[in-house]
This record gives structure tokens, sequence and C-alpha cells, in this order.
């Protein structure tokens, strides 16, 4: 019974023109975890339902990793069997099914509403919310254009109505005021005016010309703490009370299927609550600082360092140093991926360090910057020069990569062939990835928004 | 009047007869149809790149038929640049835009890229061919080279810039604390503690300097009759002799403090500034030797087991690309660089090892050694060098054993799970067989 409905949807889906995470339209199968509609877009692959992990991590309440090396599949650091499924956007989106059974839950087709209907075996744990988000836009942080790479996690909450953006207190204009100091330490802005404050949350990164090929989604490893896992306890008292009120109280038919700007993204409101205390990935202080995610303002101060120390590495901390393992110990990943007809590269993370092997230091008022990246050759022909790697800041300044600190080597690549490492850059103290280039032959360059 | 045009006469004389002299002056590359002009790739920069240069120079003045042009590829001025790296870049670059140079030097690894897409011709051809070495001429080149540079029974490569791993120590700091140099490991452990003098806190003298490195790494696993990889080529470094070669390392910073670990460069200076009695580094630094203003040697490394001594450097490389005479042009060019008197020239000049056996007993190879007593390690050692694995992605699994060694050392991890977690990285990636 559940595979011919799964089947049905499939059709469904293949109706709708081979909706994915990032294309999907209006009209999409709604999924529903305790009741509780989130906003996702299903793909149902032979059978098989997938969901981007970070929106089923959160709702269910649970740790989703993916080790991309390793091609490891874990929730609550328990293994999976099933493999994830990676569109041809490049967004990896993992078995649904697999993951709930696994930690007791359950994944059923309701026929009735046409709807995906996720059970969680501790429904009242489960911090699935409602398609409402935190308040006001205008006191949304605007933090999208900062890192084009992942709008589907960095979006910030839409101008989506509901009724507990009206009751809730607005939880971000208390917080600007504490996080402004440490924003400060690490945006060195002077003449650099601070482009997240001028930004609307209203306006996303549109894809820079020329890129088309490129994917916003994460491809590899991706990796998603949700509360009852997060690795921050102190977040986790918070976590019910940034539960609007009438979550649970949802009616799934009711709620509207919107079709903003907003809504094809994978936007959940609960989400960057424990995204970014993990997310070592991206270090832009605003980033934080101005989020959404800086949680609601009963949490104590102290509890705001937290994030800071293992988002930043401030002086004074343990450096982070390029390491050899793809990166187990951060809890996100949100790779991106490129292709052309010859390559396919992956960013799988982003590092920025004061020193490198406790040793090597960058010029005064520079820092480093490390990207771990694989390139694959998808060509059908042996690739004797895979090309030269160079950076791009937000301000289109261009770095090549500093050879000695990096572990990046050329090799000849064969069909299929993969080489890996990483690069380490040297960059002035504001400047910011945002492209990353690969110069080869005979092509234009391949690029990937950082 | 009557001198006007005559005065022209001259002026145009003179301009046409130094029109000619610029023309004759300046060589034209390439000139005449007659001869072949082969194109020569390296890094050599620096006092290196000069020496080479004189070199070049001089089988042009003495080849009449061949211009070799060389150029230093791999210089940059970006600071981290990697010059070999550099060169590899562009040796693939203008490979894949079919226009190779005819020689180049190349690493072990790259050499095994490019057989396997076809762009050398293997050295045995000329070898054996009618210009090529006598069996005298080819059995002179040190086994140990030849052998690194034969692939599948054939030689392709030939070497060219060849150092070793020695000891570097400060005769001096020695005699202060009555001491030898190390024969084992052990022994240098604790010399390493006897000579790390302190005051207090502060270490005026330590006893090591070295680079928490892949080749460090090397020393101590080649002398308990380890490898990186196994025969196999599979990963042979996370094994028990693996976790005691990097303890090793680790306690020698970690528990006694009698270690410094430093990028190499950076232990240099510490050496040349006193501030470490020991050093370990390859022939290639013995130019730098001369900054210090004090008694220094230079001693084979230790042993453990048995002796074996990591060897490093290139080869020398003719691309399949070129014609058959500038092929032929280039193998007399390699021929001539290798002879026992270039070797020898250039062995004196740079530090580098003679690639042969006749060039250590030459007179001018002899006298050097005279010169500089201390240099006889070296050539000891040359006996029980061993080469790196070859692979393709050995560059980059060297970077990877960089990387365990400098977490273990700075306490990021322990020893063992560093190196499991390269050796698991290395395996994912499917970088070894």
């Amino acid at each position: 019974m559940k595979k011919t409905t799964i089947c049905l949807i499939f059709l469904l889906i293949m109706a709708l023109g081979g909706a994915s995470a990032a294309t999907a339209q209006s009209g999409y199968t709604p999924v529903y975890v305790n009741g509780v509609r989130i906003n996702v877009f299903p793909v149902i692959r032979d059978g098989v339902v997938f969901l981007p992990p970070y929106t089923l991590a959160q709702s269910l309440g649970a740790s989703i990793k993916y080790d991309y090396a390793l091609n490891i599949l874990k929730i609550n650091d328990i293994m999976v069997s099933a493999t994830p499924y990676t569109p041809p956007d490049g967004q990896v989106l993992v078995p649904a099914e697999a993951l709930c059974q696994t930690i007791g839950g359950s994944l059923e087709w309701d026929g009735q509403t046409r709807a995906i209907r996720i059970t969680t075996p501790r429904p009242g744990t489960a911090l699935a919310q409602p398609l409402s988000p935190p308040p006001a836009v205008a006191q949304a942080p605007a933090m999208p254009a900062l890192n084009p790479i992942s709008p589907a996690i960095t979006e910030p909450p839409g101008p989506l109505t509901s009724s507990s953006a009206k009751s809730a207190p607005n939880p971000y204009l208390a917080q600007e005021a504490p996080y402004q100091p440490q924003a400060a330490t690490y945006q060195p802005s002077g003449s650099n005016p601070n482009p997240y404050q001028a930004q609307t949350s209203s306006s996303f990164p549109s894809p820079p010309s020329g890129t088309s090929s490129l994917t916003y989604y994460p491809k590899g490893i991706i990796s998603m703490t949700g509360p009852a896992t997060t690795n921050t306890p102190s977040y986790q008292p918070a976590a019910p009370s940034y539960s609007p009120p009438d979550a649970g109280s949802q009616a799934p038919a009711g709620i509207p299927q919107t079709s903003s700007p907003q809504d094809t993204m994978n936007y959940n409101p609960t989400m960057p609550q424990t995204s970014f205390p993990s997310g070592s990935i991206y270090q832009q202080p605003s980033y934080t600082s101005k989020s959404p995610t800086s949680a609601p303002p009963q949490i104590p101060s102290s509890v705001q360092q937290i994030p800071q120390a293992t988002i930043y590495n401030p002086p004074g901390a343990a450096p982070l140093t390029p390491s050899n393992t793809p990166a187990f110990s951060t809890d996100i990943f949100r790779p991106v991926t490129a292709n052309n007809a010859v390559f396919s590269v992956t960013v799988t993370n982003i590092e920025t360090m004061n020193t490198i092997k406790d040793y090597y230091k960058p010029r005064p008022g520079y820092k480093f910057i490390t990207l771990y990246l694989s390139q694959q050759n998808v060509s059908n022909e042996v690739q004797i020069y895979t090309g030269r790697f160079s950076m791009l800041d937000q301000s289109n300044t261009s770095y090549d990569y500093a050879e000695q600190l990096s572990n990046f080597w050329l090799i000849i690549l064969k069909p299929g062939g993969i080489n890996f490492g990483y690069l380490v850059f040297e960059v002035p103290q504001d400047a910011r990835p945002a492209r990353l280039l690969l110069h080869a032959l005979n092509q234009a360059p391949l690029s990937l928004n950082l | 009047m009557h001198f006007k045009p005559k005065f022209f006469t001259l002026l145009s004389r003179m301009l046409a007869l130094a029109f000619i002299f610029v023309l004759l002056g300046s060589r034209q590359i390439p000139a005449q149809d007659s001869q072949v002009y082969v194109t020569f790739w390296h890094a050599m920069d620096g006092q290196k790149g000069k020496v080479l240069r004189e070199l070049v120079e001089r089988f042009n003045m003495t080849h009449p038929g061949i211009i070799v042009d060389e150029k230093c590829v791999g210089k940059s001025e970006r600071s981290f640049a990697d010059a070999y790296n550099i060169l590899f870049s562009s040796i693939l670059e203008n490979l894949a835009m079919k226009n190779p140079p005819d020689i180049a030097q190349v690493y072990e690894n790259w050499t095994t890229q490019l057989i396997e897409c076809g762009a050398l011709v293997p050295m045995e051809n000329f070898i054996r061919g009618q210009q090529g070495f006598n069996q005298n001429q080819l059995n002179d080149i040190f086994p140990v080279f030849l052998e690194a540079n034969t692939y599948g029974k054939k030689i392709w490569t030939l070497p060219f810039n060849k150092s070793i791993y020695v000891l570097y120590y400060n005769k001096d700091a020695f005699w202060r604390a009555n001491a030898a140099p190390p024969k084992t490991w052990t022994e240098l452990r604790q010399l390493a503690r006897k000579l790390t003098v302190s005051q207090g806190d502060y270490v005026q003298q330590y006893g090591l300097a070295f680079d928490p490195s892949v080749d460090t790494f090397g020393h101590w696993l080649y002398a308990y009759e380890g490898n990186f990889l196994t025969k196999s080529n599979e990963v042979g470094f996370n094994n028990t002799l693996g976790y005691k070669d990097i303890q090793y390392w680790v306690d020698l910073v970690n528990t006694d403090h009698s270690a410094l670990p430093l990028p190499s460069g950076e232990a240099l200076k510490e050496f040349q500034n006193q501030h470490a009695a020991m050093y370990i580094e390859t022939t290639s630094k013995l130019s730098s030797m001369e900054k210090c203003n004090f008694n220094w040697g230079m001693a084979p490394l230790p042993k453990g087991s048995v002796k074996a001594y990591g060897f490093a450097g290139t080869n020398l490389a003719i691309f399949a690309n070129s014609s058959p005479e500038k092929r032929q042009a280039a193998w007399t060019f390699v021929k001539w660089l290798l002879d026992t008197e270039n070797t020898t020239e250039w062995a004196i000049q740079t530090g580098y090892l003679p690639v042969r056996k006749s060039a250590v007993e030459s007179f001018q190879y002899k006298a050097y050694l005279r010169k500089n007593p201390e240099f006889t390690a070296a050539i000891d050692s040359l006996q029980h060098a061993i080469c790196q694995p070859r692979i393709s992605t050995w560059q980059t699994i060297r970077g990877i054993i960089n990387d365990a060694l400098f977490e273990a050392i700075s306490k990021k991890k322990t020893p063992k799970k560093a190196l499991d977690d390269a050796a698991k990285v290395i395996i994912s990636q499917r970088y070894v067989k």
C-alpha cells in the first residue's frame, strides 16, 4: 500500500516537472512532522522520500550527519544504511523514512490530504515548527548577502505572517546590542562598511551572472544538529520557549500553499538556533550576531559566548589547522559544487585562521582562509592539466593560494579521478571569500559561489 | 661644404657597421636552420640557477649544432609559492596544449603520471642507442638512483639534482658537552637532552631543530625497516612501527623538551644562531652553512636496526612531443650534463650529490672532500639511500602525513590517532591501491 502510494507521489512529482528542492513551485507535497507542517520540498525517487537534511534534523530534533568521504549517514550517531541522494542541483537530500525509523519514528503517506506525515517517538520534544517565521521583516537580520552559498540555511525570516509572529516579542532587537562589540572585533570595518547592515531581509542574494552551472546547495558532507542532541547544551533550555505557542495546533490543511520567494527555500524558523553555534564554517561575524538564530532574549549572555567561541576561533583559542580528516569535528557542512563538462569541484568546508601549524602567520592586516575541496574529472578523457584555482573576495579581488601552506597538488586525472586537499589563501582581514575560480584550459573559468 | 657629404658618408658607414655588429652580436634563438633548439625547464633559482646557467652556456659554446634554452619556470613573487609545483603545473599545462618542453626536471611521482599519459620518451632508448652509454658509463651511476628512475624495467629518467638527509651538528656545542655525533636514534634522543641548555624557563640551546614533516617521520621509519607504503602500495605506516616513530618525535618535543619543531627554513636559522645544536636536513642546505660562525659538522643520520636514509631531488626527463632531432639533441645535452666532469662540478658548486661513482673518485671531488671532509658523511649515506614512494598521489599523501605529525606534536591528537586518521583519509580517497 505504502509502496503504491509513494509511487503515486513519484508520478505526481514527475508531473510537476522533476521538482527538486531548489526549483519546486507551490503545489508540492506537504510534509508534516507530528502534525506540524514543515516547509520542505520532498523529492521522491524510486519510492523513497528524500528531504533536506537540516530541516529534517531540526524538525525531528535529531542530529543528522553525512560524511561524504566515507559515505556514512548517521542520525543521532546511529549509522543508517540508506544512502543520500544528490539531485542535479547539488543539494544532498537524505532518505527520510530510513532516518525516521532509525530513531523509532515513522513516515506515512496520507492519501486524504496528499501529504507525507512523519511521526517521531517523542512528539512533545520535536521542535517542528509551523510555517510561522520569526517576526518582523524590518528587524530581521540581513545576512543572506553574506553567504550566497547557502540560502537554504541562511534564509532570514520571510515576510510571512502568522499568529506567532504577532504574539511573540521581537527577540532580535534586544539581541543586537550585546552582540555588536563582538561583531566589531571580527569585522574591522573602517573603510569597509558593513554590507550586511545595509541589506534588507527581503532581498535575496541573486546568483552572480555567469555562474549558472553552480549550485547553491550542498553536495557531499552534510550535517545538521537538532535541538535534542545539540552540542551546545546551554541552548536546550531555550528551545522550548522558542516554539510558538500555537505550534501544535496548526491545522495542516489550513496552511496556505505559499509561494513567496522565501517559500521556495527551505526555511525553517527553528533551524538556525542550533545551526549557528555549531556552524564553524563561515566566520562572518554579523552572520551570527544579527541573525534570527540569536536565540530568544532570555538566553543568558554567557550562552551567547558559546557560538562565538566555536565559530570564530578568536585569538587565544586553540588555532584551527588544516586537518586531514574531512572535518568530522564540525557539525555543519554546507558544501558547494559546481560543474562544467570537464570538472566537478566541491568545496566542503571553509575555515579562517590566524596561524597555520602554530607557526605561519599572515602579513599584518591579513588572515588565512582555508578551503577544503575536491576536484573530479567528470569527462571521458584524461585531463592532463586540471587547472589553477584562485579565489575572489567580495570586491572581486583575486588571490592565488599559498602552495606551501596548502595541500593540493596537481595530478593528472583520469576519467572519474578525484583530487582533493585544501587551499590556503592569505587575504586582508576584511576580505570575505566570495567565489572560487578554476582556470582550466579551453573553457571559461569554473566558478563556485562561496 | 666639402666635408659635409664626406661626413655623412662616414656616419652612414659607421652606422651600417654598427648595425652589422649588432646583428652579429645578438644571437638569435633559434638561430640558423642547422641548429637544433632545445628547451629545458627547471626550478633552480638563485645560486643553483646560476651554476646551471653557466653549465648550459658552456654546453652551447661547445656544441655548435644545439642550442639549449634553459628556463627557471619555478620562479614566483608570491609568498609561499612552491617552485616545483609551479614547474609541474607549467609542464602539465603546456603538455595539455601539446607544447611541453624538450627536457624538464621531474620528481619520481610526476614521472609515474607522465609515463601513463605517454608524455615521455624512455631514457633507455637513448642509453641503448648509438650515442648512448656503454655499460661502464651506465653502471657508473649510483644504483639507488638508477633504481629510482626505473619504471617497469625501463630507465625512463636520469638523476640530476639529488640530495640526501644528513645530520648537521654544532661542533662547538658538542665539544662543550663532550659528545660525539649520535650513532643511533636512541643516542640522538639522549644527546638532545644532554645538549639542551636552559636557564630557568628560557632554553638557551635546544638539542635539535627539525621540520616535523613526512620526511622526518620517514627517517625513523626507514631506520627500523618500515616504509610509508607496502610493496603492493598499501598504507604501511599506521602500525606499531609507525606509532613508535611518531611517538619518538612527540617525546623529543613534549616530554624531553629537547627539540624545536619548526619549518625547515626556520629550523635552519635556529641552528645558525646556535639556538639548536643539531639540525636534520638534506645536503642541499650545505651552502647555507657558510653563515655559521662556529664549527659545524655533518654526520650520517642515526641508524635504527639498519642504516637507511631518504634521498630527495629531481631527475631529468625527455618529452615525447619533440621531434626526433630535438630528442636526440636533448639526449646529447642530458648525457653531457650528467657526465663525470659536469656532475662533479654541479655537485661541488651546489651541494647536491654527484650522480656518478667516478665523480666521487675524480680529482676535483677528492679535493673538494679534503676541503669539506664533512661531506664524506653524505657520500657514505648514499650506499643506504632509499627512494620515497613514486605513486602519483604521493605529494598529497606527503601533506597528509605532514599534518598528522603536526597534530601529534602540537597535542591536537594522540600520535596514534593522528596517524590512523591520516591513513583513513588516504584510504578513503583511494589515494593508494
